[in-house]
């Protein structure tokens, strides 16, 4: 009635909420790029170590990721204890009567919530008085990246040092295949977790965990893994999906060891732990 | 199309959606994790970077957002109030675009679906059609 159909307040309206939407959206965008989320915009003070600069060597996969300069390397917090015995990817004692298994993959965001919310308990509850021993198995499907740095961390166990690099991994993951596990970040990785660095690169740089890398995926894979984390309980798959939270799997925990280390779980049995 | 009707129905939508929020909020702020049922994916989602704005919860949000949707259904609904449909739709279409773009987060970034959020997602979207069909057949003739 005498304004022209544009101008009606149905369309101004919608404009507005699109316009609005869009710039919401935007702006949410904007400082996500080079920050992860919460607390870890600023690595806490003595937590940080300066990273070892843009190495002069193109490595494998030196990727177009966001460079320039090396964010600082978060270090994670409280360190593994090193009087834990540790054999490759295993942590824990030996005699320990429970084998807990996880298969994950470094930039799976979940992963990262467990190494990080959940393993500092395990570790200090468990592992340390020796109830448990921990395995790591890669999982390595979410791109190059994950595969680089699942790499990485295996070069790191050669010289003893996987969980601590694991962790290390975890504490700096950022986002999916964008060079925050390049080579140099990776190299970086490998100083703050006190591994020699000749060894190191003369290791990443071989190539030789790549393959092993790609084989433990597929053996998980015929495990029966098919989400990260997933957890095996002395070889029974543990049902994650029913648990309301992570203190279900501590309670698991607790009444596995209580019964002498047979597990209870009604879960179908993945073939052998390793 | 009778206002009374339409307005109770966007209210009603936006109440089933408040539901939801108000559930994911208790877990998120007591620390828990929302139970997921057969999918999987809560979890992650509910850990995510990506579960809070600016320090606050999504979940809480999206309760706002919801309780603002059901406030202007029901004006519509008893007051006839044009403007407050109007408000519906437009809030509702800016929600629909939000919900667009957090879905995507959790299929393409957090690589996790929560079934509780795709309930809301579709809460927000019906209730938005809803509104949609009333501004357009509220339209005068003239």
């Amino acid at each position: 009635m005498g304004q022209p159909a544009w101008r009606s307040p149905t369309v101004l309206v919608s404009i507005g909420a699109v316009v609005v939407a869009l710039v919401a959206i935007i702006a949410l965008n904007l400082p996500r790029g080079s920050s992860g989320g919460t607390g870890s915009l600023t690595p806490s003070p003595g937590a940080s170590v300066a990273s070892a600069g843009p190495s002069t060597s193109a490595g494998p996969t030196s990727s177009a990721g966001p460079v320039a300069p090396l964010p600082s390397v978060t270090v994670p917090t409280p360190p593994i204890p090193a009087s834990i015995p540790r054999d490759g990817q295993t942590l824990g004692a030996a005699t320990a009567p429970v084998a807990l298994d996880v298969w994950a993959d470094f930039q799976c965001p979940a992963c990262a919530n467990f190494s990080r919310a959940v393993e500092p308990i395990l570790i200090e509850r468990y592992v340390a008085p020796g109830k448990i021993r921990l395995t790591f198995h890669d999982f390595a499907f979410l791109g190059q990246e994950s595969q680089d740095a699942a790499s990485a961390a295996r070069c790191a166990g050669q010289q003893g040092k996987f969980w601590e690099y694991q962790t290390l991994i975890y504490a700096n993951q950022k986002g999916e295949n964008e060079g925050w596990f390049s080579r140099a970040r990776l190299e970086a990785f490998a100083a703050a977790a006190g591994v020699d660095s000749a060894a190191w690169v003369t290791c990443y740089d071989g190539g030789g965990q790549r393959q092993a890398v790609k084989d433990a995926t597929q053996v998980g894979q015929k495990a029966g893994v098919s989400s990260t984390p997933t957890l095996a309980l002395n070889g029974q798959l543990v049902p994650l999906d029913q648990f309301s939270s992570w203190t279900d799997l501590f309670t698991l925990l607790d009444t596995t060891i209580a019964a002498g280390g047979s597990s209870g779980s009604p879960a179908s049995p993945s073939s052998t732990t390793p | 199309m009778t206002a009374r009707r339409t307005g109770l129905a966007i209210a009603g939508i936006a109440l089933v959606g408040l539901a939801i929020a108000l559930y994911l909020t208790a877990t998120k702020l007591s620390g828990g994790l929302p139970v997921c049922g057969p999918v999987k994916g809560c979890e992650d989602v509910a850990r995510s970077d990506y579960s809070a704005i600016l320090g606050i919860p999504v979940a809480i949000l999206g309760a706002l957002f919801s309780t603002a949707i059901a406030i202007l259904g029901l004006v519509w609904a008893f007051r006839e109030d044009r403007r407050a449909l109007l408000g519906a739709y437009g809030l509702g279409l800016f929600g629909l675009l939000f919900v667009a773009y957090l879905t995507y987060l959790e299929l393409f970034v957090i690589h996790a679906v929560c079934v509780w959020c795709v309930g809301y997602g579709v809460s927000v979207v019906a209730g938005w059609l809803v509104a949609l069909v009333a501004v357009r057949s509220g339209r005068s003739p003239s």
